[in-house]
């Protein structure tokens, strides 16, 4: 799915993993933010949609281009942000 | 040897078989086993998903970071995704150095950076083929 730019702010691509799929009930889906919009943002846009996953989503990263970034960044318009739960590897 | 997530069943034989360094003293390694039991519960097996192309990422960012601080010189990590029964290697960490210390650190170094860093995710399925409530790092299970 292609985020489509908007006149009054970005759309950016989230792609879920493990718990947070499961509490969407899908793996991807497309956040409309402001134009400026932080990780921070991203994180209180996606807690709104579902209030039940606040808890996990505070805990959770964020990645774009494979790499963590701070809730502070700045998201541009069209990124592809990945909402990362807390790992269980090894 | 770099780090790599693997669909099949991790064999020591690669590991085992690169070549040793003349100044290699000490090789260490570390293998992750799937226990039979997930707080308190019987399983069957643990299934491992992963966001693949930056879970290699930073792993091998990770044996890098290792590489750094320690006289390194194989290093080897591998990870399972999918599937992987009771009693099977879920995870693979091979390191070699001069001498035992900074072989056993790095080793140890590795293991913790990847359970805290690598965007992996395990869920427990029992006998009769139900996903067990995924654990949070307290122990305490998501609602």
């Amino acid at each position: 799915m292609d985020a489509a730019r908007t006149a009054t702010g970005i759309a950016v691509n989230v792609l879920l993993f493990a718990q947070l799929r499961d509490g969407f009930g899908g793996d991807q889906l497309v956040a409309s933010l402001p134009s400026g919009a932080t990780g921070a943002e991203l994180l209180a846009w996606l807690s709104q949609r579902n209030p039940k996953l606040a808890g996990l989503l505070e805990v959770s990263r964020l990645a774009v281009n494979c790499e963590y970034v701070s809730v502070g960044h700045r998201l541009e318009d069209g990124d592809e942000v990945v909402v990362i739960p807390p790992v269980s590897g090894g | 040897m770099m780090a790599h997530l693997t669909r099949d069943p991790i064999t020591l034989d690669e590991w085992h078989g690169a070549a040793v360094d003349r100044w290699d003293g000490a090789s260490v390694e570390f293998l992750g086993i799937v226990r039979g039991e997930e707080s308190g519960r019987p399983i069957s097996h643990l299934d491992y998903e992963a966001y693949e192309p930056m879970a290699e990422r930073v792993m091998e960012r990770l044996v890098q970071q290792a590489r750094a601080q320690w006289p390194l010189h194989a290093v080897c990590v591998r990870h399972r995704v999918g599937q992987v029964a009771v009693g099977e290697v879920a995870v693979l960490i091979g390191v070699r150095a001069p001498h035992r210390d900074e072989a056993f650190e790095a080793c140890r170094f590795l293991i913790k950076a990847i359970k805290r860093d690598v965007p992996i995710w395990k869920a427990a399925v029992s006998q009769d083929g139900r996903r067990l409530q995924p654990t949070c790092a307290d122990g305490h299970e998501t609602h």
